[in-house]
């Protein structure tokens, strides 16, 4: 009889390890400060990161002298959902007007394991460093929590990632709460059309392209030139990919 | 003595005569350039950046050739709206 009482609170514990949500503050300083909250729910073999509204006003300016600032959010929601199972990383990416979901394998990150411990909401925390995409993050994850998950694409460890920065200090995550044991229940993209991420990252120029036409049509027949450039990649969070390392 | 105020009169002289030669060069000169006129028209360009989700996503710039700064401000932001829309 004792030997199943201790049996069911040990099957209790490893379940409760095994799904759960942690929200994480994010913090992001590139070219204008933004910050927003992170949801990220798992289960023993799944994983969705979703970044919410930040609750401010949807579109806010700064103007200088001859440069304007417009700053919004996306209604459809930037998410990542990872499948173990299927080694798959779906995410939510949203360019002018339009959903994407771009697919490619889960990233492999070398990381780099500290012996540094620190607690973070009263979980012990482990170091690891790693390089991801053209950026450097320092990362602390709860090796108790015995799952390879973690906020946005940082992943991989033996334990979730609770803490994560890169060396830019332009990336910021930090968890704030946790809730282990819940019932969760992650609704991965089936029978969505994806497309690959490198495919996507091809035909992001011609997007470009397409719609610097589709205003230039728009606009009144005076002395003018208008121009619709892609961001510089040094602004975004994935820098460079594997592909174009080699 | 005679001959040398005769050279050194004649050295004056002739200086003044060279020297309104040049005058007269420097005139025919004048007469032959052509004056050029330039013109600098004043040009406007307004950028407007666009950040979604804390991401710079697109960059918007509407150069106004005629120096409007006020209609290339209105155009840029029009058309940066055009894109946020959703």
């Amino acid at each position: 009889m004792r030997f199943f009482i201790v049996f069911f609170i040990v099957s209790l514990s490893v379940n409760a390890q095994n799904s759960g949500y942690i929200e994480y503050a994010y913090h992001t300083n590139r070219g204008i400060t933004y910050e927003t909250t992170g949801v990220l729910e798992f289960t023993r073999n799944q994983s969705k990161f979703t970044l919410l509204k930040s609750g401010n006003s949807t579109i806010a300016e700064e103007v200088n002298d001859n440069e304007i600032d417009l700053i919004s959010e996306s209604k459809k929601r930037p998410t990542n959902y990872i499948n173990l199972d299927s080694n798959d990383l779906l995410s939510n990416v949203t360019l002018f007007k339009k959903v994407y979901v771009t697919q490619e394998a889960i990233p492999r990150i070398t990381w780099n394991i500290k012996n540094e411990f620190k607690l973070l909401n009263n979980i012990e925390c482990q170091k690891a460093e790693g390089y991801f995409r053209g950026r450097t993050y320092t990362v602390w994850f709860a090796n108790k929590l015995t799952l390879p998950f973690g906020p946005w694409k940082l992943q991989g460890l033996p334990g979730i990632i609770m803490e994560a920065r890169d060396s830019k200090n332009e990336i910021y995550f930090r968890a704030k709460k946790i809730k282990l044991g819940e019932s969760i229940q992650i609704n991965y993209p089936k029978e969505v059309s994806y497309i690959t991420l490198k495919e996507f990252i091809k035909l992001k120029p011609k997007i470009f392209k397409e719609r610097e036409e589709m205003l230039k049509s728009k606009m009144p027949r005076s002395n003018t030139v208008f121009k619709l450039q892609m961001p510089p990649r040094t602004s975004q969070r994935e820098i460079i990919y594997e592909w174009e390392e080699n | 003595m005679r001959k040398l105020f005769f050279a050194l009169a004649f050295m004056l002289v002739g200086t003044f005569v060279f020297a309104n030669n040049i005058n007269e060069n420097a005139k025919i000169l004048n007469i032959e350039k052509t004056e050029t006129i330039k013109f600098i028209a004043d040009i406007c360009t307004i950028t407007v950046n666009i950040y979604i989700d804390g991401e710079l996503a697109a960059s918007a710039t509407w150069t106004d050739n005629d120096g409007d700064c006020e209609l290339a401000q209105a155009g840029a932001r029009m058309m940066a709206e055009m894109m946020l829309m959703e």
